[in-house]
């Protein structure tokens, strides 16, 4: 696994976390994911995800017009999104864990 | 608020990369729909384009595309829509210059360069979206294709030797009336497909000059620079609401 696939793996399972916190759309999530630090994450790299997750089935997504701005997707977990947002959860506990040990 | 000029043209490149890559026009429209809201609302705040794409516009590119589905069923469509245009066009001057007769070298021929005609425009649309050209080389890109077409279709018509039989052969004025019609028929077809007049309105100012003075009494040279006369106001006049258009379109 090269290390852009790492993050890349990662980046997915920070955006079903912050998708699971509720309903919401591109540029929030990144808003959201900068406001936790992920600074590194280049706004753009989402879009291919979201394509990827929606073709996966792990989200759902609806246009909605505002009456104010431009039309504007939302998205949304699917039960399948929330399972494996569960197991992204176990598998990056586990692995967090024991990195951190091998570095201590 | 409007989008700055690099994320605009940003928009139009990808819009242009993924039509040529195969990519449904719905779902295409679906992703730039989402990227303008996302650079409005980024740009609100100050970042730029670059800030967005990251690394470079052509991986970027590359990395929606390889997320989206490719709509084999929609070009299966195309090829021949395609090939039926260029077919009608050869029909149309044909028909009005009086020579309906094509060998089976002709009728293999013709196909086979609009595909491979296709497969440049794909690959070069591709390269255009991706590398930033100057106004001048994007023309003589554009120019350099269409002197290849041209020359593929001369040198099929040079290769076909006169020996050859025709195999398909129409004289009379009716049958000259009824490709004509067919012709037409095809051009308002395509429009009606493509919701746009100028697959009708390109054939008539190439074609309707040369009609019109072969009504006239006048003959030889006269007609001639006549009819050029009339195929140039006529793409004047296009061309001048065409930039009109345009202009109109970019205060909206």
């Amino acid at each position: 696994m090269s290390s852009s696939q790492m993050l890349k793996g990662i980046l997915e399972g920070c955006l079903l976390a912050v998708i699971a916190k509720g309903e919401t759309y591109g540029y929030e999530m990144i808003e959201k994911l900068e406001s936790y630090g992920f600074t590194m994450v280049s706004e753009g790299s989402i879009y291919p995800l979201l394509l990827r997750m929606k073709k996966e089935a792990l989200v759902t997504a609806r246009v909605i017009t505002s009456p104010a701005g431009p039309k504007r997707k939302y998205y949304s977990l699917t039960a399948k999104g929330y399972q494996e947002f569960k197991e992204f959860t176990e598998r990056w506990s586990e692995m967090s864990a024991s990195v951190s040990k091998l570095l201590k | 608020m409007k989008l700055s000029v690099k994320s605009q043209d940003f928009l139009e490149n990808l819009r242009l990369y993924l039509f040529s890559s195969g990519k449904q026009t719905d779902e295409i429209e679906e992703v730039m729909e989402e990227l303008r809201d996302h650079l409005h609302e980024a740009e609100l705040a100050g970042k730029s384009v670059d800030h967005i794409i990251g690394q470079s516009p052509k991986h970027y590119m590359k990395h929606l595309s390889e997320e989206m589905r490719t709509d084999y069923k929609g070009w299966t469509k195309l090829v021949p829509i395609f090939i039926m245009g260029v077919f009608a066009y050869i029909l149309l001057g044909d028909a009005i210059n009086g020579k309906i007769q094509y060998s089976l070298q002709e009728l293999l021929g013709f196909p086979i360069i609009c595909l491979v005609m296709l497969g440049v425009y794909s690959i070069t649309f591709k390269f255009m979206a991706t590398s930033k050209l100057a106004k001048l080389q994007e023309y003589s890109v554009y120019a350099g294709i269409s002197l290849l077409s041209i020359s593929l279709f001369i040198s099929l018509l040079l290769l076909d030797t006169p020996f050859d039989a025709p195999l398909f052969r129409l004289e009379t004025i009716i049958g000259r009336m009824i490709v004509g019609a067919i012709a037409v028929i095809i051009f308002i077809g395509l429009a009606i497909w493509s919701r746009n007049w100028i697959s009708v309105i390109i054939p008539a100012i190439l074609f309707l000059p040369e009609v019109i003075t072969s009504f006239l009494t006048i003959k030889g040279e006269t007609e001639i620079i006549l009819s050029s006369m009339l195929m140039l106001v006529g793409f004047l006049i296009f061309f001048l609401i065409q930039s009109k258009k345009m202009k109109k379109s970019e205060y909206r």
